[in-house]
């Protein structure tokens, strides 16, 4: 298998839009990488261009070392599963699955044993004389993924493959296609928007926002140590607790002082935005006091919104607790901060705060 | 409620009847000697019945070469105005080249010219390239008239069809020329097989550069063939004649076009688009 690489590869549409801004990323053999990011941040065209769909403005793209820029897309040997699937109507599930092995004229005995191998693995054996159109939703997702898996190319390409399906296929399919993509040992990349999706499926995360390059890492990276308010509010569900701190005072009331005196030295204004995962605030002890004013269940948790008083204003932190704790909205309770998993942002960027 | 349906099926009678009985009465008027047909109040119901004017039809003109001369003009117009008509269509709807729409805003600026004035300039221009009584002089001007039109539908109906699906042969490996005849024309062959049906009746039908450009007896097209059908003396009419003349080269047309029609759309169809 094999590696990708982008070199400052940007992307315009006319004068103002610039669809892809000055990306620089790399993708290892084998690894599952995911661009993530909102809807019309770029990680569509981002794909679009490796498959060689739309053209770089500027910059270059590389398949194991060797320029492809000028490549079309037939000559670039990628496998690509489009959102809508873009199942051929007219041809079978055979022959979907088929025709890149046909053009590509191999013989008629080896399409037939590889298209049955395939179409076995993906559980579609039996379907293999129906048009896409007698096929329900994950079925013809399968077939779209056949087509891809059905020859060895350099890459795979995965454009939001799971969008379309039900929540429950979505969650099951979540699971297969990371292992089946990992079994055939595939250099993948893959755009969603869903980032629960992300963090379940890659290797490596690809954030993106306005066609910028926000962050590159590991899932656990991404969640745990993300750059920017962006990062950390994008990636996360339910979204990470962002507190507006307007000075010492405000801040002396959330963390030990030697957090407060580390922080006061980075700030000019004494202004700070502290970041809070919900799993990260526990409730019961510690001395920040608060009402509940809402409950929401989640099966094995309760999510629980806390509204408290930092100094003069009100603030509301969502946090997790199990189920089995009984609590209702309107009592009052006290919680504390796991302070090392807290986020410091100074003007969106995220900063590292000894103490 | 019922009497909106009885209104309905008196509407639809009519309709049926003011389209239909025109062809009843050439039917009518193939098969009665002239001497009936003439007849003044006309008789609307057949009281006698010949073969003689479809007997005097051959024996007045060569018909069958007449309708060599027709299908040959017709099919190989048709054949080229599909075969470029898709492939530029196709450029236009999923290419996407630069110049695309000034292109297609040209093609449309051809269609206004009306035919009739070309006649003169081709006539010349034919005469000097000795292609007069050539198919050629027939095939070469039907063909440059109906590519406009048959570009601007084409290239409507194939937008149509998700450019996904384009894009999706083009990884698979394909040729922009393979992602054409495997995928987007097959998907596109309800619009083809309506634009060369359209095509091939313009064609058969032609009558002015066909009498303008073919001469000789021997290379008429139909149309004007049967136009030429003449009595024994320059003020005898053999209408007789030439109603069943007409009838003729239209019925087996029709009955050919139902058919192909049906066919084509049935057949290749089943399970396009809605994907």
């Amino acid at each position: 298998m094999h590696r990708l690489e982008f070199k400052k590869v940007y992307k315009r549409f006319g004068e103002k839009v610039i669809a892809v801004n000055n990306a620089n990323f790399f993708v290892d053999e084998g690894e599952f990488v995911t661009l993530l990011g909102p809807s019309g941040c770029g990680k569509t065209t981002t794909l679009r261009l490796i498959a060689g769909l739309d053209r770089t403005s500027e910059g270059e793209i590389l398949i194991n070392d060797k320029i492809i820029n000028a490549l079309s897309p037939s000559e670039r040997d990628i496998a690509m599963v489009f959102q809508s699937y873009a199942l051929y109507p007219h041809m079978n599930v055979f022959e979907n699955i088929a025709i890149p092995l046909q053009v590509r004229k191999m013989s008629k005995s080896d399409v037939k044993t590889r298209v049955g191998s395939i179409a076995q693995m993906l559980g579609i054996s039996t379907l293999l004389d129906r048009k896409p159109r007698e096929l329900s939703g994950g079925q013809r997702q399968r077939v779209a993924i056949g087509r891809a898996l059905v020859r060895e190319p350099n890459l795979f390409l995965l454009d939001e493959p799971l969008a379309n399906l039900d929540a429950i296929l979505r969650h099951r399919m979540r699971g297969e296609l990371k292992a089946l993509f990992h079994s055939v040992d595939g250099t993948t990349i893959y755009v969603t928007h869903d980032q629960e999706e992300a963090l379940a499926m890659s290797d490596k995360i690809v954030v993106m926002n306005y066609g910028v390059i926000q962050q590159i890492g590991a899932p656990e990276e991404i969640y745990k140590r993300p750059v920017n308010k962006f990062v950390a509010v994008f990636v996360g569900n339910p979204q990470i607790n962002i507190i507006e701190a307007k000075n010492a005072e405000d801040m002396s009331k959330l963390f030990s002082s030697s957090k407060v005196n580390a922080l006061e030295k980075l700030t000019h204004d004494g202004k700070v935005e502290i970041g809070i995962r919900p799993e990260n605030i526990v409730l019961g002890k510690g001395n920040i006091f608060g009402k509940v004013t809402l409950i929401e269940p989640m099966g094995a948790n309760l999510l629980v919104s806390v509204e408290t008083a930092l100094n003069s204003e009100k603030i509301k932190v969502k946090l997790f607790i199990s189920n089995t704790v009984k609590i209702s909205e309107g009592d009052d309770v006290n919680f504390s901060i796991k302070e090392s998993e807290l986020l410091f942002f100074l003007n969106e960027k995220r900063v590292d705060v000894e103490g | 409620m019922r009497l909106k349906r009885f209104l309905l099926y008196v509407g639809v009678t009519i309709m049926a009847f003011y389209c239909l009985f025109p062809i009843y009465f050439l039917v009518l008027d193939s098969i009665e000697p002239t001497s009936v047909s003439y007849s003044s109040p006309p008789i609307l119901y057949p009281v006698a019945f010949t073969f003689s004017n479809y007997i005097g039809v051959f024996e007045n003109i060569p018909l069958l070469t007449y309708i060599k001369n027709s299908t040959i003009v017709s099919l190989s117009a048709t054949a080229i105005v599909v075969l470029i008509g898709s492939m530029a269509a196709f450029a236009v709807a999923k290419i996407k080249f630069r110049g695309s729409n000034p292109f297609m805003n040209f093609l449309l600026i051809l269609g206004f010219f009306p035919a009739a004035t070309m006649i003169f300039p081709l006539y010349e221009m034919f005469a000097n390239f000795h292609l007069l009584n050539n198919y050629l002089s027939l095939i070469l001007p039907y063909t440059s008239v109906s590519i406009p039109l048959t570009v601007w539908i084409l290239a409507t109906y194939f937008e149509q069809i998700p450019t996904a699906l384009y894009e999706a042969a083009r990884v698979d490996g394909m040729s922009r020329f393979q992602a054409f005849y495997k995928i987007i024309l097959p998907l596109g062959i309800p619009a083809v097989s309506t634009v060369a049906i359209l095509n091939f009746i313009a064609c058969w039908n032609e009558f002015i550069l066909a009498l303008t450009f073919m001469t000789k007896e021997n290379m008429r097209t139909i149309t004007v063939g049967i136009s030429m059908i003449s009595g024994r003396f320059s003020y005898q009419y053999p209408w007789g004649e030439i109603i069943a003349g007409a009838l003729l080269v239209t019925v087996p047309l029709v009955i050919i076009i139902f058919i192909a029609q049906e066919k084509i759309i049935s057949g290749l169809t089943a399970g396009a688009i809605k994907g």
